[in-house]
């Protein structure tokens, strides 16, 4: 029953937004922060009812004859494996909507743009029905497209909101033309109808080399990663947490939830090539971060690098490492936010994230150099940390299975430490630079958004395994097919 | 009263039709005379009517010809038996015809807020065009044999040709338009002429329905084929499918706006319903290649030209050159128990975005000299200026582009679906590349009006309250009504 109550409290915010008048600037940033912080609780609400069963399951169908050749239906479906990108989603949120109140102009529009990501993307995360989820993977384009081109700080923005368009636009061409085939082929494309149907071998390769393409660009995976350091870049903050936060995972969620849900056999004989391609774009990644100037560029490079892990994990017909994929999907979208955010503070104060105008920044930012140095500890997956954990057990699961995948992707680890420990020491450690003029330490609005991220990572990091546990049932149902 | 409506329904319908038209340009006349000659408003106490009223007298015209065609459908039937002459009423056709009547009463409102029609009342001559063409349309979609079929195409393609002279004494540019639309079509004409003359001399009879069933027995197409191809070739230049699409962007540059308006809305309707009767003939293996490489043509033309174009109207002429493939792929088979529904709900869906993209074309003027606008670049701020009418005019762009969850993604969807159970697959993935090249253009013109910080231009007089308020509710279908049953209820009468 909340899935529902949240979507109606949701799309009322929005409705409450757009009856703001233009003229009450800072109405409107309480009346935003208050309205997430709303919707957050009701998110708590869903957390506590599911910690109640080991397995959780609540579903809405809602099957409709809409159209006159095919049933469209209307299913959204909770459980847990859903569950913690919604509360990833609903906690990012809270935190943009805390973050928005620094853009200068259209504030009313940014609000405006947030509240309807924030309704597409939930119901995205919880949709059990092929064509309803490609028209909200859609509809999600559009409103980002206009985050990216109005707030976007550079005159390249334009060049990068397009491409992000019309990149993912391609990709998920494919994914409509693998529905319009299920479509026609099955009759309905709802997943768990799906999931019974015998596919031939050769039309099932062929669907999930379909669903593989428009995924690996959300993801994104090796040859379709170009879009994300330009968008990331050229994306106000806002943006990039969101493209960071919770858009990747939308990608990696497809693959879990329908490609290897409904092709598992496909997955299975595919895997070489998968893994090999997380692999490179790891090994490449990590490589490129080493040469980036432009500070977001770098945290867009590592969040390649992390993805392409947990796909990784995804890939390996390992429990242990899809579990670990899981969790390190939880724990990117905890920390690369993290970090996009504290590059965002830096940039709101000095107008640039060209690494050459930074340096020893520790001697009058100390509280900002704590918290960075928490999030960057994340991002290497230092141990005490969620990120470790998840590695961890990624590794773990895909050494058994995929030893020398495992041997590849742990190069990304150490090439993490080493961008991570360099950035550090550019920006923080070294002689005061002098195109800092002024300083100014973290704000209380700042430190309370960057505290629950920071302790996030911190408690889960610590112990997780109640968080894992809650994966372990719905994921042995994938090794049930094969 | 009613009997007789019931035995002869075409006279009716055309009586009206034709001497409404008759009454009209009596009244017309009258008019010019009253400013030339001595007063005969003024003898009669009368005050003397403005030209809009014609647009007035046309609509409730249209109303009475709705009416009437509710009345009919009542009265029409699913087979081909019980029919007249000339016209062939059935439900589709009806449907159709009903279709293009509102869609016309739509077009009116907006033409009698056009600045155009607020000239004197010599210019009462407008409006009686459109009737004109509106009956070309009505007769085209109602015909039945080979001489209606020719004399509707003439009488339509006629009216347009003197829409796009209209008033064309101002610019070269649109006369030159004008005429050389007269040779083109012209030369289209004589095409179908002569495609017609053959089939009469294969089978020796006029009537299309009879060859229907007579042409189930055909292996030879030799001599057949140069008559059935003609025809269909020169429909599809009036369509203005490439390779046959030279003449529309020019055409459609130089004729003023309400003009192109015009074309861009009502002639596809007629025409199309037309192809779709002339392809229920079993010759698909005669113009399969003819439509797929049209097709081809139809989306590399209408994607690759458009990038470069300033100007409005030819940006929506190849634009609609582009569609113009999407409306050819339901009907490679036109046979099929899709093709009907997804062709007229992709029209229905791409009519829709027309009128809430040319909204701003029409009504906004620029304060500096109180001209319409003409460039794409004038759209530069809307944002700041009018940022409903932006946000509007951004999401029927996108549904024109195909993108969730709008009208156009579903009516897109209809046809892909359909295609893809005749095994097309190659062509979908064609459709979908050059859907995203297309989508670029589009994209570019969001980015005209969103991202930019200068303010350039502005604007003056408010819009008009009717046009707003047609577009306002045509908004509301194109998005929020994407996911309701209503559809269905809609359009079931529309399937087969």
């Amino acid at each position: 029953m909340i899935l529902l109550q949240l979507n109606i409290l949701i799309l009322w915010s929005f409705v409450q937004i757009l009856a703001v008048g233009r003229v009450h600037q800072e109405f409107l940033k309480d009346l935003s922060s208050l309205l997430s912080a709303q919707v957050l609780l009701a998110f708590g609400l869903f957390l506590k009812v599911a910690q109640d069963y080991v397995t959780f399951f609540e579903a809405y169908h809602l099957n409709v004859l809409l159209f006159p050749f095919f049933s469209f239906s209307l299913s959204l479906v909770v459980d847990n494996l859903s569950l913690v990108f919604l509360v990833l989603t609903g906690f990012l949120f809270y935190l943009l909507n805390l973050t928005a109140r620094s853009l200068g102009y259209r504030l009313k529009e940014i609000f405006l743009i947030l509240w309807l990501l924030e309704f597409l993307l939930l119901n995205s995360f919880s949709c059990a029905d092929l064509l309803l989820f490609y028209i909200l993977f859609e509809a999600l384009l559009l409103p980002m497209y206009l985050m990216i081109g109005i707030w976007g700080s550079q005159k390249n923005k334009i060049f990068a909101a397009n491409q992000f368009f019309l990149y993912t636009l391609l990709g998920s061409f494919f994914l409509l033309v693998g529905i319009l085939l299920i479509l026609l082929l099955a009759g309905s494309a709802n997943i768990f109808f799906l999931r019974c149907f015998l596919w031939d071998p050769t039309l099932e390769n062929v669907l999930f080399f379909l669903f593989f393409v428009s995924f690996a660009v959300k993801v994104p995976m090796f040859p379709f990663h170009l879009w994300l350091p330009k968008a990331h870049v050229e994306a106000p903050t806002v943006g990039s947490v969101l493209l960071a936060g919770v858009l990747l995972k939308l990608g990696s969620f497809g693959f879990l939830r329908y490609s290897l849900f409904l092709f598992p056999q496909a997955a299975l004989s595919y895997s070489w090539i998968l893994l090999s391609l997380t692999s490179l774009a790891v090994a490449y990644s990590s490589f490129s971060t080493l040469r980036q100037l432009d500070l977001k560029r770098l945290v867009a490079y590592s969040s390649i690098a992390h993805m392409n892990y947990l796909m990784g994990g995804l890939f390996s017909h390992n429990l242990s490492a899809m579990v670990g994929s899981l969790l390190l999907q939880t724990a990117h979208g905890f920390s690369s936010s993290a970090l996009f955010l504290c590059i965002g503070f830096l940039y709101e104060r000095y107008g640039t994230r060209n690494l050459f105008y930074y340096g020893g920044l520790a001697t009058v930012m100390p509280l900002f150099l704590i918290f960075f140095f928490w999030f960057s500890l994340a991002n290497l997956g230092f141990p005490g940390t969620m990120n470790f954990l998840a590695e961890l057990t990624i590794f773990l699961g895909l050494y058994e299975t995929y030893p020398l995948a495992a041997l590849c992707m742990l190069t990304g680890i150490f090439l993490s430490a080493l961008y991570s420990f360099v950035t550090l020491n550019r920006l923080f450690f070294g002689p005061y630079s002098h195109f800092q003029r002024k300083y100014a330490d973290l704000s209380r609005r700042e430190f309370l958004i960057l505290l629950p991220l920071a302790l996030w990572l911190l408690i889960l990091g610590l112990q997780a395994t109640s968080v894992m546990a809650i994966w372990v049932a719905p994921l042995e149902a994938f090794f049930l097919a094969q | 009263m009613l009997l007789f409506m019931i035995t002869m329904p075409e006279l009716i319908l055309g009586t009206l039709l034709i001497f409404s038209l008759l009454a009209l340009l009596l009244f017309g006349s009258l008019l010019v005379w009253d400013r030339t000659e001595a007063s005969f408003f003024q003898a009669l106490r009368l005050p003397h009517p403005m030209a809009r009223v014609f647009y007035l007298l046309v609509g409730y015209i249209l109303l009475i010809n709705l009416a009437l065609i509710q009345i009919l459908k009542n009265h029409a039937s699913e087979t081909s038996d019980q029919s007249t002459l000339i016209f062939f009423f059935d439900y589709h056709s009806l449907n159709v015809l009903s279709f293009l009547t509102v869609l016309f009463l739509c077009f009116l409102i907006f033409a009698y807020y056009h600045p155009s029609s607020s000239h004197s009342s010599l210019n009462f001559e407008l409006p009686l065009l459109l009737f004109f063409a509106y009956l070309g349309m009505v007769f085209l979609i109602l015909n039945r044999d080979f001489f209606s079929w020719f004399l509707s195409l003439e009488l339509q393609s006629f009216s347009f040709f003197a829409l796009a002279g209209f008033r064309s004494r101002r610019s070269f540019l649109q006369s030159e338009a004008s005429l050389r639309y007269f040779i083109f079509a012209g030369l289209a004409s004589v095409l179908f002429l002569f495609g017609l003359s053959m089939v009469y001399a294969y089978y020796g009879t006029i009537d299309l329905y009879a060859i229907l069933s007579l042409i189930l027995f055909e292996e030879d197409f030799t001599f057949l084929g140069l008559g059935l191809v003609g025809i269909f070739l020169a429909l599809l230049f009036k369509l203005g499918v490439a390779p046959f699409h030279i003449w529309l962007p020019e055409v459609y540059h130089g004729v003023s706006s309400l003009v192109t308006f015009f074309f861009f809305l009502m002639p596809k309707i007629s025409l199309l319903y037309n192809l779709f009767i002339f392809l229920q003939l079993d010759i698909q293996v005669l113009l399969d290649r003819i439509s797929f490489s049209s097709i081809f043509l139809s989306l590399a033309i209408g994607s690759f030209m458009a990038f470069n174009q300033t100007n409005f109207k030819k940006f929506f002429a190849y634009s609609s050159i582009f569609n113009n493939a999407f409306f050819l792929l339901p009907l490679i088979n036109a046979k099929s128990s899709f093709s009907f529904f997804s062709l007229f709900f992709f029209l229905f869906s791409y009519q829709l975005s027309l009128f809430l993209v040319f909204f701003p074309f029409l009504f906004l003027r620029s304060s500096q000299d109180l001209r319409l606008i003409n460039n794409l670049r004038d759209l530069l701020s809307l944002k700041k200026v009018n940022p409903v009418l932006s946000f509007i005019f951004t999401c029927s762009l996108f549904s024109l582009a195909g993108i969730p969850p709008f009208i156009g993604f579903f009516a897109k969807l209809f046809l892909f679906l359909g295609a893809l159970d005749q095994g097309y697959l190659d062509l979908i993935f064609l459709f979908l590349v050059f859907s995203v090249l297309s989508t670029y253009y589009y994209i570019r013109l969001v980015k005209i009006i969103f991202f930019s910080f200068l303010l350039r231009n502005s604007w003056t007089k408010p819009l008009p309250l009717w046009p707003t308020l047609l577009t306002a509710l045509m908004f509301t279908v194109l998005s929020f009504l994407s996911f309701l049953p209503l559809y269905s209820l809609v359009f079931s009468s529309l399937s087969i």
